[in-house]
């Protein structure tokens, strides 16, 4: 196996190579650069253009991916035009932020959606299946900018119960207060994240445990007169959560690409923010960083899977 | 249009306003309340929300000349107080943190700054402050966006750009607290702060003079721990977030009332629900829509004032070639009938009603009324006529056909590209064009939206500035972020490529010429001519006036002393106060 996640770790380099180069040409095709918004009757047309022409826009793409690659390699993956701060820190700064909202999210998320799954699978079409059905339905069918606006109405202006903006209060003291603030202002976000994204594992989980309800395994267990309860919580279960790990590398990833919805709507600074502002601002070095981020970390992504999943199953072998 | 025009209008907010008694009766006086307070006792201390509405973060970069987002300029404005006063007409006036005299003869300006003037940290506010934000902004390390022509007025500021010099020349630090500023000419808009010759927000050199030009805008000096000479400090900041500020011991005017304020960020999707909740004491920036929802709040006053802002119909009929505009574009429009006929096909007043909120009214030329007596208030502008619109067209020659469209002089039918850009309150935006194009269509004027719809902002500001094809007609707005100066009338100059419409005329040249005129230095004089522009531009149509607009401010009603006015504006944000 060790061969194999070599084979395709070094695969990643061409494929990374490629992707560079497309992420490059398309920023550089979008309408518009970094300096397009200085337009103003008492900005100098000529200032404007000598700070493009310092920061080599019009130079051929080919020239600045080089420049840029050279500067990747010495760990410089260029200044911000709008932030005026390294890409590099630019970026930590709002990964930490975008981690542990992602991470709360889906901890409460599988929370939910496995033992909905789990009930709806073993209580099928009963009256609970059918209400937990619909409820994946729903959530999967609302626009999730229109339901985190009415959450934080509900909860965050009508009921007072959350911070509805930002990612710690400003005036917070001491590492407790401090860590204690950062918990208050995500769980509102987070719990309205968990409750939309739990379509697929319930389906998943629920088709599962339908499957597993009937195979010769479970029938043996019953015949042998074991409870019904431990068949659904020991048998069945360990064998319904395969299709849920191969998700789980994807999940992993996708904890650090944040969620470009639920941080505009909270003003929550982390990764989805940053994309989106720099991609409106034409902020290149930005957007390149981050596409390249994004691709990277779902290349891993898949790589990951497929090794939780010859972890899980030794049936599963990658090769 | 774009983001730092729309951070100094709405900057100046807190410092100027608008002369109401010159404001004469077709232009409507300020019709929303200037001011508010309250006839309960004010209290000391309390603690002053105020939220900004904004659909991204603030970026963080406290320095006026190296910033280029809006959102920074306006969290920063408790800290961040122009070193002048000024007069109700925009000049400057006695009294402020420094005070500044000229001397026509020397070409100079003698900046003077108060001994009680400091920083946050304690330390006095020097003359060699004002030169090292002269230097700061021509250094071509710092790439800041204010090196332009007027700074390059400033005696020695090329050759210390162009690294010929060590200091700039003709900034001369003549004591601790006199500066003296040498001009290659002087120009009549020195006497307003907002022209921008003489810097009004300056950095400190005792704080920053280690830190290398290249590195100056990303330092921790600037970003994190900034030193301001207003009335409060940052105390606590969580970036692109939140920040606190706390009374400026140091500050040189009044000791503030507030003793704490905190400005936070909010979507602009929930900031009306966020007032609802009286989650702020203070709303910042508002969108028209926003304003609608917040309007009948009775907790809450919105306080607003004309904005240096217009819009307007543009018709492209030349191109910018080899640095100078040229009138060689082939299209109808090149006809002076059809572009006023499409002028008062328009019914901007509805429009404004509809979709402005009562924020936005008919503009009557493009020199917009928040600059008072500058605006010529008899001129009419382009207000609905159908008939004369109609009467136009069949005068010039263009025959209505059975289908409702008319066709060109010579016969053959025409349709006209419209290039218009979404904008944050699209929806609204959309409508209105909408209407644009069925106006025009009532008085047989085919219009179409090029490519069938309006363009993201990026692309549309790059057809427009970069001599994009395919369009006779746009939309478009400026804000005039200085005072009434020339520099509004000089986009339309031969050289500017922000001369959109890329028209050019010997008469419009000459026009502009005179405002910033050795004879303009007489304010009757440049008002006479700015008069005649107006008209000139009025008549020759390249130009329409859509809409004025105000900028508003929403306050709770549990505070005092809120006002937007010119004077006690100015010192607004020491002198607000909770009631009991």
């Amino acid at each position: 196996m060790w061969k194999t996640i070599l084979r395709r770790v070094l695969l990643m380099i061409p494929e990374l190579i490629a992707l560079s180069i497309l992420i490059f040409l398309l920023a550089k095709l979008m309408p518009g650069d970094p300096f397009t918004g200085m337009v103003t009757p008492e900005t100098s047309p000529q200032a404007v253009e000598a700070l493009r022409i310092k920061a080599g826009v019009y130079d051929p793409w080919y020239v600045q991916y080089w420049h840029w690659v050279v500067r990747m390699f010495h760990g410089d993956l260029g200044m911000s035009y709008q932030f005026k701060t390294s890409v590099g820190s630019l970026i930590l700064s709002r990964m930490g932020n975008t981690i542990w909202l992602s991470l709360l999210t889906l901890i409460l998320s599988y929370s939910l959606s496995i033992p909905l799954g789990l009930l709806a699978g073993r209580y099928e079409n009963t009256k609970l299946d059918k209400g937990i059905m619909i409820y994946t339905f729903v959530a999967y069918a609302i626009p999730s900018f229109v339901f985190y606006m009415l959450g934080v109405w509900f909860f965050g202006y009508k009921l007072k119960l959350f911070p509805t903006s930002g990612s710690v209060s400003v005036d917070a003291t001491g590492t407790f207060g401090y860590l204690l603030s950062r918990l208050d202002h995500m769980i509102l976000p987070a719990c309205l994240q968990a409750v939309l994204s739990v379509t697929a594992v319930v389906q998943y989980l629920r088709s599962e445990v339908i499957d597993n309800k009937n195979q010769d395994y479970v029938k043996t267990a019953r015949a042998k007169g074991v409870p019904e309860k431990t068949i659904f919580t020991r048998h069945i279960f360990r064998n319904s959560l395969l299709p849920i790990a191969a998700f789980l590398g994807y999940s992993i990833t996708g904890l650090l690409g944040g969620s470009i919805f639920i941080e505009q709507i909270f003003n929550y600074p982390g990764m989805g923010l940053l994309f989106m502002d720099s991609i409106l601002n034409r902020d290149y070095s930005v957007i390149t960083a981050l596409v390249l981020l994004y691709g990277t970390l779902t290349l891993i992504g898949s790589l990951l899977s497929d090794i939780i999943l010859s972890l899980v199953d030794p049936r599963v072998r990658i090769g | 249009m774009n983001k730092k025009g729309v951070v100094k209008s709405i900057l100046a907010l807190a410092t100027v306003v608008m002369v109401q008694g010159t404001v004469g009766p077709s232009v409507s006086a300020n019709k929303l309340p200037l001011e508010y307070s309250s006839h309960k006792k004010q209290v000391k201390g309390g603690t002053l929300h105020v939220g900004l509405a904004s659909g991204g973060g603030f970026k963080g970069i406290f320095a006026p000349p190296l910033r280029i987002d809006g959102p920074t300029s306006e969290v920063a404005q408790f800290g961040e107080y122009s070193l002048f006063s000024i007069n109700d007409d925009y000049t400057y006036a006695k009294g402020g943190l420094a005070d500044v005299t000229f001397d026509q003869k020397q070409k100079t300006a003698t900046v003077k700054i108060k001994k009680s003037t400091r920083w946050s940290d304690g330390h006095p506010v020097e003359a060699k402050d004002i030169a090292y934000t002269y230097e700061v902004i021509a250094n071509p390390a710092t790439n800041s966006g204010d090196y332009d022509d007027r700074s390059r007025d400033v005696v020695g500021m090329e050759e210390y750009h162009e690294g010929k010099a060590d200091n700039i020349s003709g900034v001369e630090v003549k004591d601790e607290k006199t500066c003296v500023i040498h001009f290659k000419e002087m120009k009549p808009e020195m006497k307003f702060p907002g022209s921008g010759y003489v810097l009004g927000e300056v950095m400190p050199y005792h704080y920053l003079k280690d830190v290398p030009f290249d590195k100056l805008a990303s330092s921790d000096k600037i970003q994190k721990t900034p030193l301001f000479y207003g009335p409060f400090k940052i105390k606590n900041m969580v970036k692109g977030e939140s920040i606190e500020w706390v009374p400026n011991k140091y500050y040189g005017g009044k000791k503030p009332n507030l003793s704490k304020i905190v400005v936070e960020v909010v979507d602009p999707g929930h900031a009306a629900a966020a007032l609802k909740a009286n989650k702020y004491d203070v709303l910042l920036e508002q969108s028209p829509s926003i304003y609608n929802k917040v309007k009948k709040l009775p907790q809450y006053v919105v306080l607003g004032k004309k904005a240096k802002y217009y819009s307007y119909v543009g018709f492209k009929v030349g191109h910018f070639k080899n640095g100078v505009n040229v009138m060689d574009r082939k299209t109808p429009v090149q006809d002076r009938a059809l572009r006023q006929a499409m002028g008062y096909a328009l019914n901007m007043d509805q429009i404004s009603k509809k979709f402005g909120y009562g924020l936005k009214y008919r503009a009557n030329t493009i020199v917009p009324d928040a600059f008072g007596k500058y605006n010529d208030h008899k001129l009419k502008g382009y207000p609905l006529d159908l008939k004369k619109a109609n009467r136009l067209l069949d005068k010039a020659g263009y025959k209505m056909q059975k289908n409702g469209y008319r066709t060109l002089p010579n016969g053959k039918p025409f349709t006209l590209k419209l290039l218009a850009a979404m904008s944050s309150d699209n929806a609204g935006n959309r409508n209105a064009v909408e209407v644009y194009l069925q106006q025009w269509k009532k008085i047989g004027v085919k219009v179409e939206l090029k490519g069938g719809r309006l363009q993201e902002f990026n692309s549309y500001i790059e057809q427009l500035t970069n001599d994009g094809e395919g369009y006779d007609v746009y939309l478009s707005n400026w804000n005039v972020s200085s005072a009434p100066t020339s520099s509004l009338a000089e986009t339309y100059l031969p050289n500017n490529p922000y001369n959109l419409s890329h028209f050019v005329t010997k008469e419009n040249t000459k026009l502009i010429k005179s405002l910033s005129s050795k004879e303009a230095f007489n304010t009757d004089y440049q008002i006479k001519q700015f008069y005649k522009w107006q008209a000139y531009m009025n008549k020759e149509a390249y130009i329409i006036p859509r809409q004025f607009q105000y900028d508003t401010y929403t306050f709770s009603k549990k505070l005092t002393n809120v006002t937007l006015d010119t004077k006690k504006g100015a010192t607004l944000w020491e002198d607000i106060a909770f009631t009991k």
